[in-house]
């Protein structure tokens, strides 16, 4: 079999073309990084460990109609994520505060807490139901079962007439110093 | 007799091709998940704790892509001496990530085929197989002629072209 190619390139011919593939790859990298929705910057924007962990566990939705069916039935928890201040204001009848703050992990006797019940559903009023997925997330990591988070939070849950004690929010909570 | 039939088979040009087509098809294949989820990957690379927090995205972007061309190349056959310089460079690469992180007690995932935290967590044998890979490389770069490769098939047929003088 004839062979051509492989041992006699010159060193200099793949040392361009070594440069080649790094800057094609780089180009295209970039190109990809750009078009696509879940790119990343090209600089961390601060170190890893002040990110909040992954979700192994992502919180799992329930969605208002479905949260609706299930109300008042006793094997499920009502969680409200929001701060003391907020829930004392207004909250879904029958719910427990557990605020969630980001920073500090949820407490061990919260989980203990929510042992007994079959399903439990969090809830916020923060934008992309942030606050209660995350809590959602982090329930389940720390081994509570059938945990959820109400898709659309308080506002929705309002809207379709769900029930509530106190005053109603008319606007989302900031995601911060609620 | 026998040292010459050892050495025939050694440097056979098909054996070459089979490593280097092998070699491709690994960085191929794990390329993909990479590529599919930069930010995950992101966190494999810091986990590692080896760079600087400014450049593990950089890394994390180019990377994957970086793998996935240099597998075609070597799968086809094409630049073949330059593809599996870069490749030997990132196994040798990863060799000592992941002996620094085995020494330092990291219990992380390796991020070589998965970027899954919970999947793949580094053992002896994440490093025995980058060790075997780097030894196919480095047989690729001592013996590979061009058999069966893109590049010299092109070359084959420059050379019979009747236009030729």
């Amino acid at each position: 079999m004839t062979t051509t190619g492989g041992r006699g390139e010159p060193w200099p011919r793949v040392l361009g073309q070594t440069l080649v593939v790094l800057a094609a790859s780089t180009v295209l990298a970039a190109i990809v990084n750009q078009v696509r929705d879940d790119g990343i910057p090209w600089r961390m924007p601060f170190p890893p460990e002040y990110q909040c962990p992954s979700l192994v566990a992502p919180g799992t939705p329930i969605s208002v109609a479905q949260a609706l069916e299930v109300f008042g039935r006793d094997d499920i928890a009502w969680v409200d994520a929001r701060s003391p201040e907020a829930f004392a204001r207004g909250h879904v009848p029958g719910a427990m505060n557990i605020p969630y703050s980001f920073i500090e992990p949820v407490p061990d006797e919260a989980v203990q807490r929510l042992r007994p019940y079959e399903t439990v559903i969090v809830y916020c009023n923060t934008e992309g139901n942030e606050r209660s997925e995350r809590m959602a997330g982090e329930l389940t990591l720390a081994g509570a079962e059938g945990v959820t988070y109400l898709e659309g939070g308080l506002l929705e849950w309002l809207k379709a007439g769900g029930a509530f004690e106190g005053e109603r929010p008319q606007t989302l909570d900031p995601l911060f110093n609620q | 007799m026998q040292a010459g039939i050892a050495r025939r088979l050694i440097t056979h040009p098909l054996l070459a091709a089979l490593l280097r087509a092998a070699l491709g098809a690994v960085f191929i294949v794990a390329s993909l998940d990479k590529i599919g989820s930069p930010a995950a990957f992101a966190q494999n690379i810091a986990n590692y704790r080896l760079l600087p927090y400014q450049a593990i995205d950089a890394l994390a972007i180019v990377l994957p892509w970086l793998e996935m061309v240099v597998g075609v190349l070597l799968l086809v056959g094409w630049w073949t001496r330059a593809a599996v310089l870069i490749v030997n460079a990132l196994l040798l690469v990863f060799i000592v990530a992941i002996s620094q992180a085995m020494a330092r007690g990291l219990d992380i995932s390796c991020g070589c085929f998965d970027t899954d935290p919970a999947a793949h967590k580094m053992s002896r044998w994440t490093l025995y197989w980058d060790i075997i890979w780097l030894g196919w490389g480095i047989w690729v770069l001592a013996f590979d002629r061009g058999a069966w490769s893109l590049e010299g098939r092109l070359r084959r047929n420059r050379t019979e072209s009747p236009n030729r003088t």
